[in-house]
Order: C-alpha cells, then structure tokens, then sequence
C-alpha cells in the first residue's frame, strides 16, 4: 500500500491535498471546490498521456437528445498506482456511470474527475485532493 | 552555482584522480573515485538494484511539508511555499500563479531539471558503463555521465532544459553534480524556471528494496537567500507499464484552454 492510499484510508489524504497535483499543467481552469455529479453513458475512454479522458453523455433537459461531457484525469500509470482497477477497459460504451467532478469555470461540459461510480459499484479515484476526496478507495 | 565554484568542483574532481594516480589502487575508476563507479559491465554487477520503475510519493511529500506544488490553492490563489524565495522570486511566483500561467509542460514541453524530478509520473534508471541515465514516462531523458569530472561550459546550456549532469558513487549512493539547465522548471508545474547560474546536487540511495530517495540541494542566490534542501522519495512500483510520450498527439490541454471536441471512432 502507498502512502496515498495509507493517508487515504485514514481520511487524512484530504487536508494534505488540498492543492491536487497534475503532472502536467496546474488545475487553475477547475474549481475544485464547488463540485458537481452527472450520471451518463459512456461513449468513450481515452487512455492517454498526459492526461486520460472519460467521455459520456448525459441527458440535459429539455435538450430531447444527451449532450457531451468529457472528464480529464490522471494519466494510465498514475490511475493504475492510485487505484489497480483503472485500466483501459474498466468502462466500455454504452457502461452507466456516474461522475463526481470539479467543472471548469468556463461553464462549459467538462471537468477534473474526483469520483467515477462504474456498473459494477465500485467508485475510482480520480486526480487526488479535488473535491476533497478523501475516501476515494472502496 | 558560480563559475568560482564550478572552478573549485573541478580542482576537487581533478585532486581526487590524482590521488587516484599517485596511489596506483586498481580498485579506482577513470573518475578517481574508489569502489564501483559503473565504468564497466563488472563494475555495474556490482551497483545496487535500481530496476524497475519509480514514482515520486507525492502525498509524503506534502506530509513533510516540503511540498513543491505550483503554489496555489483551490480558487488559483497564490499560497505560501516552504521555500527559501528572494523577495523578487516570491512576487515572481505570485503573479505568475494569480495570472494562471501555465508551465511549458503544459504546451508539451519539457520540464526540465528539477521540475521532471517533481512529477508523479514513472521513471526508470539505466545503466550502462559510464553512464547512469535517467528516462521519464514524460519522455524527458536526464544523462548522467559517470566517466568524467569536469562540466560542459556554461555557454554551450544557455537553452537547456536537462543541464549538464556528472556523477559518481559513494557506495551504493549516486552523487550526481548538475549545472546549467536554464529552461528548467524549479517546482513541480512549477512557473519559475532556473537560471544560468542555479546548481543541483542530488544524493540519490535506495532507502530500502522499495524506496528510493533523493537527497537534493538547489542554490541559486538570484532565486534562494539559502540552500534550498528537500528530501523526495520514490516508489518501487510494480506491474505498471510506463505510457509512451504522446502529449502532443493526445493533450487536450493547451495552456488554460481545453479542447473539448467530442473523441471520434
């Protein structure tokens, strides 16, 4: 067990990474404080350095067709070291999931993933310290 | 690091091989240094298990309160950094930081010395004789050479990221002496970069079988009105594959933009 996930499961992860980390650019575009949760249908899971991205679509009324979402989180070897069950097909299109995030400021559909609930019932961390996620392990 | 220093390094490198010399030991490397120095294949035999990969233990890190972060908080507020700042380094770092700039990592470029050392990324050594090289999941590539004493001159980095980096064993702990990394990044997404005359001195060891750990020094007196020192450590990591560097293919993310165009089939 790494030290996150010790800190994690002694809820202390949270206070600790109240500034997350990206590897690649600061989190300036999120708010990480004011998070939202959108369940939606998984279109398509992009396993990439720097940056993975989970895209779904989610219905928005009164819009009569869903709308896009896309989720950044961490890249493919940091997801594995945080949580083993992040692979590049732990979701498949047409999965239900539904995602706990820290939306961009700019107000469109997207933002930095704190939480994914995927079918199964499990719930994936996503970048740690947004949200204030602290049990991000289950 | 001044270039009376850089001068003194030297005659410290260059009285060491001449102890060497006068007293003939057959146990001392070409670098002057007695024990293994990984000058060959035997020698390298002989060096500690540095295999498989590593990732930085970020939450350690902030626990010991010498967390390098990009120095904001959650609303993009610019927060104090437990590090040793020359009052124009700290407004530097603010503005930067209340005016949301990103780093050059956040274009696709390098980050450079020290900053890859800062991310949460995979990294992994090689070995091979003279040469102790460092890649990073990044793609960034640290060389460190182990077969000579004396730096490159400070004129041939003037845009370097890297720097130039020489090294030598203490037992089992690498020593490695890196000057001249201008365009490196200082923090992790770290918005200061380092500058000409900034000097880094890494004690690197394996603390046990699944932890390494790097003793680091930054001095700078433009950027620090002290030696800037911090421990990081590493974790083994296992059964993780290290990804290839496709930022420029695949991010999303160019500068505070996000490109949000729906993924095709």
């Amino acid at each position: 067990m790494n030290t996150i996930k010790k800190l994690a499961a002694l809820g202390l992860a949270a206070p600790l990474l109240a500034t997350p980390a990206s590897a690649h650019h600061s989190l300036a575009m999120f708010d990480l404080t004011h998070c939202k949760t959108i369940t939606g249908t998984v279109d398509k899971l992009e396993w990439n350095y720097p940056h993975s991205w989970l895209w779904i679509k989610a219905p928005e009324p009164p819009s009569p067709a869903p709308v896009w979402w896309g989720f950044e989180f961490m890249s493919p070897s940091q997801a594995h070291a945080i949580d083993p069950r992040w692979t590049k097909t732990v979701v498949k299109k047409g999965d239900i999931v539904t995602v706990t995030f820290g939306p961009l400021r700019d107000g469109r559909n997207g933002g930095a993933v704190a939480l994914v609930k995927i079918p199964d019932g499990h719930v994936l961390g996503g970048t740690p310290g947004i949200c204030g996620t602290a049990s991000r392990y289950h | 690091m001044n270039s009376m220093n850089i001068r003194n390094n030297h005659i410290n490198f260059l009285v060491a091989g001449l102890a060497a010399l006068l007293l003939g030991s057959s146990a001392q490397a070409a670098n002057g240094y007695s024990g293994p120095q990984g000058d060959t294949w035997a020698s390298i035999a002989q060096l500690p298990d540095w295999s498989g990969t590593f990732a930085l233990d970020l939450a350690g890190h902030l626990l010991s309160g010498r967390a390098s972060q990009n120095g904001s908080d959650a609303d993009g507020k610019a927060v104090a950094l437990a590090v040793p700042l020359t009052p124009r380094y700290f407004y530097l770092r603010a503005h930067d930081t209340e005016n949301g700039k990103q780093p050059d990592l956040a274009s696709c470029l390098p980050a450079g010395v020290p900053g890859v050392m800062l991310h949460t990324l995979e990294m992994e050594f090689l070995f091979t004789p003279g040469r102790v090289t460092m890649l990073f999941e990044e793609g960034e590539v640290r060389r460190i050479f182990t077969d000579r004493t004396t730096h490159w001159s400070l004129d041939d980095l003037d845009d370097s990221y890297e720097g130039d980096s020489i090294g030598h064993w203490e037992g089992k702990t690498l020593v490695v002496d890196t000057v001249g990394f201008p365009k490196g990044a200082l923090f992790q997404n770290g918005l200061l970069t380092a500058t000409i005359n900034t000097h880094y001195v890494e004690r690197i060891f394996l603390r046990d079988h699944e932890h390494l750990e790097i003793d680091a020094t930054l001095t700078d007196p433009a950027i620090f009105y002290k030696p800037y020192t911090t421990k990081l450590t590493y974790e083994r990591q296992d059964g993780i594959t290290m990804g290839e560097p496709a930022c420029a293919q695949t991010a999303r993310e160019h500068g505070n933009y996000i490109d949000l165009t729906p993924p095709t089939d």
